[in-house]
């Protein structure tokens, strides 16, 4: 039987115009990756700001400059909607890797934020 | 069936300016089936004369017009007007927007991709750019436009 988990990694943005990496581990029980969501607690600054690169398993799923706001869901959508639906990812090495780049934009001014990605899993139970 | 997406950024920084780029796609490309764009302004948009974008009826404007070739079957295969939100929230009381559900990172949809099914002719998609905004508001505003596309690949 699979059961479907939400787990949520975050990032602090300290400093503006600045590149964080960070690699998150995925739980053992894990078998598959099937959604990916981004939020923040100033969904202004990560809608305007940031693009980020997204691996997972050593596999690519969004590249390098991957506006963030293309990765938001507003209140609008369904909670059964929000995430953004993956293919192909089984977790090998369990491994997310994230590159997250702050950048101006004329219409905000940075303050430090946080950023969360929030990762919709498959286990695998008996 | 695999997906790759591709991102090429285009810096626009006077006027009416026009660009011409090349995006390259992977040589196992089956298709383009998607496209999506962002736009970052490098200006602070806000500062130019702030009446007219504070109108909620008029928080979104055109910025610029795009153009992609390099399909076999035809040769402009894509042709859209990029269009943006410039609402601030510095720039205008939040109530107001927020009445009309119009704050974009509040109340947006998901962005999902714009569907397309394209066969490529070569590796590399020609693209056209021009600039929209700035000749609205009759000056030289700085901006890039990052355009991602979704590509099929065969295995």
């Amino acid at each position: 039987m699979k059961q479907i988990i939400k787990k949520r990694f975050d990032i602090l943005v300290k400093l503006g115009r600045s590149t964080l990496k960070e690699t998150f581990e995925l739980d053992k029980n894990i078998s598959r990756v099937i959604g990916i969501l981004l939020t923040s607690d100033r969904e202004d600054l990560l809608y305007h700001r940031g693009s980020q690169k997204i691996e997972i398993n050593s596999e690519e799923i969004v590249p390098e400059k991957y506006e963030s706001k293309l990765l938001l869901s507003g209140l609008n959508v369904s909670p059964n909607d929000r995430f953004y639906k993956i293919s192909n990812t089984t977790t090998g090495n369990r491994m997310i890797k994230v590159e997250y780049t702050d950048a101006d934009d004329g219409r905000s001014s940075f303050s430090p934020y946080r950023v969360s990605l929030y990762v919709e899993c498959e286990i695998e139970t008996l | 069936m695999k997906t790759h997406i591709i991102t090429e950024t285009i810096q626009i920084q006077k006027q009416s300016e026009i660009k011409h780029f090349d995006i390259r796609i992977p040589e196992q490309t089956e298709a383009i089936i998607g496209i999506q764009y962002g736009i970052r302004f490098q200006d602070e948009i806000a500062r130019v004369d702030v009446i007219p974008y504070d109108e909620v009826i008029n928080d979104h404007f055109i910025i610029a017009d795009l153009r992609l070739q390099g399909a076999k079957t035809a040769t402009w295969f894509y042709a859209s007007e990029l269009r943006d939100n410039l609402l601030s929230i510095k720039s205008c009381s939040f109530y107001e927007p927020a009445q009309n559900n119009n704050i974009p990172f509040i109340f947006h949809q998901k962005h999902e991709m714009e569907k397309l099914n394209i066969q490529p002719s070569s590796t590399i998609i020609n693209g056209y750019i021009k600039d929209v905004i700035g000749k609205t508001f009759n000056e030289h505003i700085s901006y890039s436009i990052t355009i991602s596309l979704h590509v099929s690949l065969s295995a």
